[in-house]
């Protein structure tokens, strides 16, 4: 019956007996415990990092279960914690409030053990979702730290993509396509977009100066390198469905609605949604970031090379929509600001050939 | 003035106990010492505060008190528990300090169940997926 599981838990009690009855049954299922008396030593544990459960009493002295989840949920931790309310099971407004609150379970008091077990299940499925998330973004991080080492691009790029996905998911044309699930995943795949620079050799990745036609032609295989990974990767798991969208975000995020792009020069709506947003938000990011050769062009510039982009470079439906929503990219820009001393760390390569209107905006 | 609890109610369940000890008689038993322990430390604060006229404390005591008891498998002990965090504000100091001294008679009894039960040859087979 005993295993040994990696998940510590947090368990929140001010009643000795119920929280060591917990912590025994806990325990026998092979999961290790500490014990909070109150709402208030349960925030000091939170903060450690190393419980990533929290089972919570909701009547307790100094702070209760409910205001618990309410100070976790705001608190910024490295990762999510998922939060289990004791309650009695008639008492459904505090089942309620603590839902409200941020909890994401309760447990009927007095627990039952087999239902413990599962509901803590439960929960460390979700936080295994979570990691995986986490994965995805550290190997994004990886490929980007090539020629970006410490800046903030890739957390703009989703935070982008999801700003304009929240507004499309409410206009007619796009809400059958862009629905929770679909924010989700561009969110989550966005930042694998370049992952395939992994495959571009460091002499051309980070040459500082005009790459030649030859070395810019060798530049923009990056994204069947970075697609055709994911396509293998998505065929020996397709029950990753995810894994599609970052295969089409890979592929596509450099054509161009005319046309013009590469690598297969698709146009108009062969153009994957996914890819023509994530061109939206890479050229937005790319313009208003610093290179080696260029300071940063402000955000009214950005706006009005974008806005002069529809029906050129960018789905004219998405530039409407940027158009709106550009305040909420500069306010991203503003919370995600690269660092001067970070600024210098890209050595990134001029502008080839292939989309001469935009001759800042590098592969 | 009798809270709603059949006479032949237990005063432990023994299985379900047992069970959330996850089988171990020895920690039913350990737990049962502390919660009688304990019990007559918050039996005397419930009459104090009682005598007090302290209902807001009087119901919060007796709530935690009641939880501790569902956890023990102590349906007696719960059942005189909620009555006092029931009726707290309403009732009068008589009939609540009545209400203490069936909670001490019945933890009285749960004492000698203690002293006198061997919970090992009782254990129910424990059931748990992996």
């Amino acid at each position: 019956m005993t295993r040994t599981n990696r998940t510590n838990i947090l368990v929140v009690d001010d009643d000795p007996i119920a929280a060591e009855t917990l912590c025994h049954a806990l325990s026998q299922f092979g999961y290790a415990t500490a014990v909070a008396h109150n709402g208030l030593e349960a925030i000091e544990h939170v903060r450690t990092g190393n419980y990533r459960i929290v089972i919570s009493d909701v009547d307790m002295p100094k702070m209760g279960g409910i205001e618990l989840c309410s100070e976790i949920r705001n608190m910024s931790t490295c990762g999510y914690t998922y939060l289990i309310l004791l309650t009695a099971s008639s008492d459904t407004e505090s089942v309620v409030n603590g839902l409200a609150a941020g909890a994401d379970d309760y447990i009927a008091k007095p627990f039952h053990p087999t239902e413990l077990q599962m509901r803590i299940r439960a929960g460390e499925r979700l936080l295994a979702v979570e990691s995986r998330d986490l994965m995805i973004f550290s190997l994004a991080k990886l490929a980007d730290s090539r020629d970006n080492e410490t800046g903030s691009h890739l957390e703009r790029i989703r935070e982008y993509c999801r700003i304009l996905c929240t507004e499309l998911a409410t206009w007619t044309e796009f809400k059958n396509q862009v629905d929770g699930l679909y924010i989700q995943s561009i969110y989550e795949t966005s930042p694998l977009h370049d992952i395939g620079k992994v495959g571009i050799p460091d002499r051309i990745l980070l040459k500082p100066g005009r790459l030649t036609d030859t070395e810019f032609e060798i530049m923009t295989e990056h994204a069947k390198i970075g697609a055709d990974t994911l396509r293998a990767v998505a065929s020996a798991y397709p029950e990753a469905g995810f894994l599609r969208m970052a295969y089409e975000i890979a592929m596509t995020h450099h054509e161009r609605w005319d046309g013009t792009g590469y690598p297969n020069r698709l146009a108009g709506e062969e153009i994957p949604l996914c890819g023509r947003i994530v061109a939206v938000a890479d050229v937005y990011d790319a313009l208003t970031s610093h290179r080696v050769y260029k300071p940063k062009f402000t955000h009214e510039k950005a706006v009005q090379i974008i806005s002069e982009g529809s029906g050129s470079h960018f789905d004219p439906a998405l530039v409407r929509a940027f158009l709106q929503l550009e305040q909420k990219f500069l306010e991203v820009n503003q919370r995600f600001e690269d660092s001067p001393e970070t600024e210098n760390a890209e050595f990134l390569p001029m502008m080839g050939p292939i989309a001469p209107a935009l001759p800042l905006v590098h592969p | 003035m009798k809270p709603d609890v059949e006479t032949d109610t237990p005063v432990i369940i023994q299985d379900e106990l047992i069970q959330r000890m996850m089988g171990s008689a020895q920690m039913a038993q350990r737990m049962l010492l502390k919660f009688v322990d304990a019990s007559a430390v918050d039996c005397d604060e419930l009459e104090s505060i009682v005598r007090l006229g302290h209902t807001a404390e009087i119901a919060s005591l007796a709530h935690r008190h009641k939880g501790t008891a569902q956890t023990m498998s102590a349906p007696r002990v719960v059942s005189i528990a909620s009555a006092i965090e029931a009726r707290a504000a309403s009732d009068p100091t008589s009939e609540l300090l009545e209400l203490v001294s069936q909670l001490r008679e019945t933890h009285r009894e749960i004492r000698e169940f203690v002293d006198s039960t061997d919970l090992n040859a009782h254990s129910p087979e424990p059931s748990f997926h992996d």
